[in-house]
């Protein structure tokens, strides 16, 4: 089965990533070590050879100059790279030739004893603590040459004889092979078990992002749907509320009519169930507008609409809403207003929640409506504006949201059931219009619809009425 | 390498001052090992051994049966060397040879200045016999100047052999000086009769041994 490409290199990542913390860490391990093999020197050459003589004056001997500066500078370089650059590929090719030069010297300082042989096979087995086999090759170019040297030059320091073959270097140097040969195996064997765990850990991370991921969407769900329950629970409050009690003043006042249909009087008992009616009949509605808004079931009816005539046909509802209310109401249309090419009853909802929004939160002062060309956007903007109670702030990212009331409203002070501005911005986006609010708490808000001139193209001028319907989204 | 300095950001200019700062490193270092091994092998001066048992000198030699005499300097850290190498040669003779090791006692120094461990080691090989050279007499008698001289001699007073039995200053192990007196025991023959001689100068600059 083929592997992600991202895990691949996730397992590449680590296993490099393991590697160099591998390496840095074995070389300051090394350096401690270098440090330990200087002081040992040291004291080796002083415990065995701490002074030569020559009759009866003896000097220091040259072992204890060799452990001390010799020793020390073999020693200096690799752990200074080992502190300062560990990790690199230098620092423990250093480190290889430094060991195996100890090697060299610790044999002379301890007498040329055949245990401190065992000090050059010792030191390639913890070379191969960097798993990495190419730091054998100049740890045993070292010995090979230490051993060809002192061959040519010295052969009885090397096999004991005063001549010998000069091929007896190869023998010592192939016993040294024969090690580094498992050493090599282990190194690679180890790298490759280093290299699947790496490739097991990138698959366990993708798996964990994977799962991490999972649960925020799954808390997200599942907030959505506390909100969402807590939106229905109150919907259904407001709503039975926003039914019943009209319902509950029609059935008293037609069980007044007939209890006491002869002393009361009839007109006014009818008009207030005529106008509860009419409430619940615009709640009604609007529920129906959102349905279909919500299922894209309503359809536009495009015609050429004068601006002045939209905001005449405001006119009835707004005096209606203005009696006994102490409120100015102020107009303002801009004269070179054009015409849009929109569907005129819903742009008469749109202006008409926003006017019913500003006569509910303003309890006194002004409310202006105004409209303008927006010659840049190629649209027109309505703007109602209102000196009331406002919107704080933390309401403002959801006040356009469906069955949402601001506190106040929400604590059943100035009724409703959030419907009204969810309508308005549906049917503005319907329009390919846009909205927009700013609002202060008690100086009131303003609430901006721009709709453009042509809700279709240019190009479609020619088109048939029919297609001059436009189904919501 | 390459890809790793070149990864890291290495300009030409700074690995060229790495590369040499290392080339001088194991200049350097290969100098001292050199200077090292070259004291380590420098044997110590040449002399011509008494070819016969010295007449003057106070051991009595058994007639009939080779006598080895070691030279040593009490303090020689080299020599010890050569009295390991005296214990493995005394284990293969087998009583077949007689030895003797004798100390410098130079004069003027304090009367146990020859009591070390060189000479406990030496008086606790089997078969060896430690006596201390007062003045250095008997080392200007042998004709040794060197600290770990040795001299086998035949059953006759002949020398068989003379020089060291180390291969290098203070390194035991095979060396030719051993193998030669092993030859004599077992073969009656020996392939070298002379070897150098490791260890520290039995005389001071002046020739003599002590005030």
């Amino acid at each position: 089965m083929a592997r992600p490409t991202g895990d691949r290199d996730r397992a590449t990542e680590i296993f490099e990533e393991d590697r160099q913390r591998l390496f840095a860490r074995t070389d300051r391990l090394f350096a401690g070590l270098m440090v330990a093999q200087w002081l040992a020197g040291i004291g080796t050459a002083y415990w065995i050879s701490p002074r030569t003589w020559v009759g009866t004056v003896s000097h220091t001997h040259p072992h204890v100059w060799a452990a001390v500066g010799l020793g020390g500078l073999i020693s200096s370089v690799p752990i200074f790279l080992a502190l300062t650059r560990p990790g690199r590929s230098m620092t423990r090719y250093t480190i290889a030739v430094s060991q195996m030069l100890w090697s060299a010297l610790l044999i002379h300082l301890g007498g040329g004893r055949i245990e401190t042989h065992f000090h050059v096979f010792g030191s390639l087995a913890f070379l191969a603590f960097y798993r990495d086999w190419r730091i054998l090759i100049p740890a045993t170019v070292v010995v090979a040459a230490d051993h060809f040297l002192r061959g040519v030059y010295w052969p009885q320091s090397v096999f004991g004889v005063l001549t010998a073959s000069p091929w007896r270097w190869v023998e010592h140097a192939g016993w040294v092979v024969f090690e580094d040969v498992f050493l090599a195996y282990a190194c690679i064997h180890s790298t490759n078990e280093t290299r699947e765990i790496a490739r097991q850990r990138a698959q366990l991370e993708a798996v964990n992002e994977e799962l991490q991921r999972a649960q925020v969407i799954l808390q997200q769900r599942l907030d959505e749907r506390d909100e969402l329950m807590r939106v229905k629970e109150v919907f259904l409050a407001n709503v039975s509320h926003e039914l019943r009690t009209p319902l509950n003043v029609i059935m008293g006042y037609t069980d007044m009519l007939l209890e006491r249909g002869d002393v009361i009087d009839e007109r006014d008992v009818l008009s207030k169930i005529r106008n509860q009616s009419e409430h619940l009949f615009s709640l009604v509605c609007d529920l129906m507008t959102l349905a279909g808004l919500n299922s894209g079931r309503i359809s536009l009816e495009l015609s050429t609409v004068r601006v002045p005539d939209v905001l005449a046909r405001l006119k009835p509802l707004v005096e209606r809403l203005s009696e006994k209310r102490d409120l100015r109401v102020a107009w303002e249309l801009d004269a070179d207003c054009p015409s849009l090419d929109t569907d005129p009853l819903r742009l008469e909802q749109i202006l008409g929640n926003l006017v019913i929004n500003a006569f509910k939160f303003t309890p006194q002062g002004t409310i202006t409506i105004r409209a303008f060309a927006d010659a840049i956007r190629n649209a027109v903007t309505f703007e109602v504006i209102d000196t009331g109670i406002g919107i704080p702030a933390h309401e403002m990212p959801h006040i356009f949201d469906e069955f949402r009331q601001v506190e106040a409203s929400a604590n059943g002070h100035y009724g409703g059931i959030g419907l009204g501005l969810a309508m308005v911005r549906k049917l503005t986006a319907l329009l390919q219009g846009e909205v927009s609010v700013t609002s202060a708490v008690d100086r009131g808000s303003t609430f901006t619809v721009r709709i453009p001139l042509r809700a279709v193209s240019e190009a479609a001028d020619d088109v048939t009425p029919a297609a001059r319907r436009r189904t919501a989204a | 390498m390459w890809a790793d300095t070149a990864a890291r950001g290495w300009t030409p200019r700074s690995l060229l001052a790495w590369w040499l700062v290392g080339a001088g490193w194991l200049a350097a270092v290969s100098t001292g090992l050199w200077m090292l091994w070259t004291y380590e092998y420098t044997p110590g001066a040449a002399v011509a051994s008494a070819e016969r048992w010295p007449a003057e000198s106070r051991i009595a030699r058994r007639s009939g049966q080779p006598t080895l005499v070691m030279l040593v300097h009490p303090h020689c850290p080299c020599s010890r060397a050569s009295v390991g190498e005296l214990a493995a040669l005394m284990a293969a003779a087998r009583g077949r040879l007689a030895a003797y090791a004798l100390f410098l006692q130079p004069d003027g120094v304090a009367d146990e200045w020859h009591r070390t461990d060189l000479w406990d080691a030496a008086a606790n090989i089997p078969g060896v016999t430690v006596v201390t050279d007062d003045g250095g007499r008997a080392g200007r008698v042998f004709g040794a100047t060197t600290s770990g001289h040795t001299l086998v001699y035949d059953g006759d007073g002949g020398l068989v052999f003379g020089g060291g039995i180390t291969i290098a200053r203070g390194h035991a192990g095979d060396n030719p000086g051993r193998s030669a007196i092993a030859s004599f025991l077992t073969a009656g023959a020996v392939e070298h009769g002379t070897t150098p001689v490791f260890g520290c100068p039995l005389l001071d600059e002046g020739g003599a041994a002590g005030a």
